[in-house]
């Protein structure tokens, strides 16, 4: 396996530090009624990004490794610092949303992925609360799950870079 | 970026300690005293200044919530969500008139027991209900470093028995309204 270039070692510790600052989904995944199903949610909506790469890391071509974007992370760092000086957590959610989205292929699937990410998202609660708690909760599993079926338009060996 | 970030959360904003500590225990026809908070709302409440006080005014009694959230705004959530989240169904909402703005009551059942709670935000100048203008002045203030105005807070009334005669109770507490 290759070591990550820089863009991606960049990207990597942006991730790092968006992550940080949304660290308050924690919380509300464990509190929130609304939010319980949040974090396997994200685990469902994550696991896409998880193994396009490691479908990629398997292939034996030394360029297997889809390109790092590197306006995503610029993006992600953006809405951190708007989601700290507003004190907005909406905005460092959809932060780390992007931030994790600099690792895959930008293509069009990247934006219908990034809008999934509503399903682990604590303001997506609020906003579907006419749905009650189980409505919310039992959404927010359909949400994430629907990520999964777009691996498969991330794994053709199309050129890249 | 990352450091201007870091500096930006270290600047401290002036709470509304000053504003919601002038509302008296007992004055005129209100009698209060303050009760302790629940272990669950200690958690909630990190960082928050919070005045939970058992009122009666006149013959009707009510149990008081003052949050201000100036050190931690995410403690400060929408009452109609909060009390879905915690089980109640609201059956109906109602706004009422404030002498700067509007207050909104909800009507709440869970299983055989009902309740109602009457909720507003006020920054001392204007009173709201919205939490959407909340957020919104909120960010706009650590946005300004303060200077768009005062930090608004939650007030919530809840009922402990009864519903009360709520515009009566109101108007028989102009302290709470001039806070």
């Amino acid at each position: 396996m290759k070591p990550p270039s820089s863009q991606a070692a960049a990207a990597q510790v942006i991730a790092l530090y968006v992550a940080w600052n949304a660290r308050a989904l924690l919380a509300a995944w464990i509190h929130a009624p609304y939010d319980r199903c949040g974090s396997p949610a994200f685990l469902l909506w994550a696991a896409m990004p998880f193994f396009v790469r490691l479908s990629y890391s398997l292939d034996a071509r030394d360029s297997a490794q889809p390109p790092v974007s590197a306006v995503l992370p610029a993006a992600a760092l953006a809405l951190t610092f708007a989601g700290i000086i507003t004190d907005l957590s909406v905005l460092k959610d959809i932060a780390l949303a992007v931030a994790i989205g600099a690792f895959l292929p930008l293509r069009p699937a990247t934006f219908l992925w990034l809008a999934l990410s509503v399903a682990w998202m604590p303001a997506a609660g609020w906003v579907f609360k006419s749905a009650g708690v189980v409505g919310v909760n039992i959404f927010r599993l359909v949400l994430g799950a629907a990520a999964i079926p777009l691996t498969p338009l991330y794994l053709r060996r199309e050129p890249i870079g | 970026m990352a450091p201007l970030g870091l500096a930006w959360e270290c600047i401290p904003l002036a709470d509304a300690a000053a504003r919601t500590g002038r509302l008296p225990l007992n004055h005129g026809g209100v009698q209060s005293h303050d009760i302790p908070l629940e272990p669950a709302e200690k958690a909630v409440y990190t960082d928050v200044n919070v005045i939970k006080r058992l009122v009666t005014v006149g013959n009707e009694q009510v149990v008081l919530t003052i949050i201000d959230g100036t050190r931690n705004r995410h403690a400060v959530h929408d009452p109609g969500f909060c009390f879905r989240g915690a089980g109640w169904e609201i059956t109906g909402r109602q706004s009422l008139p404030l002498e700067k703005g509007s207050a909104q009551l909800l009507r709440l059942q869970q299983g055989g027991e009902t309740a109602e709670a009457v909720y507003w935000f006020t920054d001392g100048k204007e009173q709201f209900d919205s939490p959407q203008t909340y957020w919104w002045k909120t960010a706009l203030r650590r946005m300004t470093f303060g200077h768009s105005g005062s930090e608004p807070v939650l007030v919530v009334l809840a009922t402990t028995g009864a519903a009360p005669d709520w515009p009566a109770l109101l108007k028989s507490w102009p302290d709470l309204q001039e806070m």
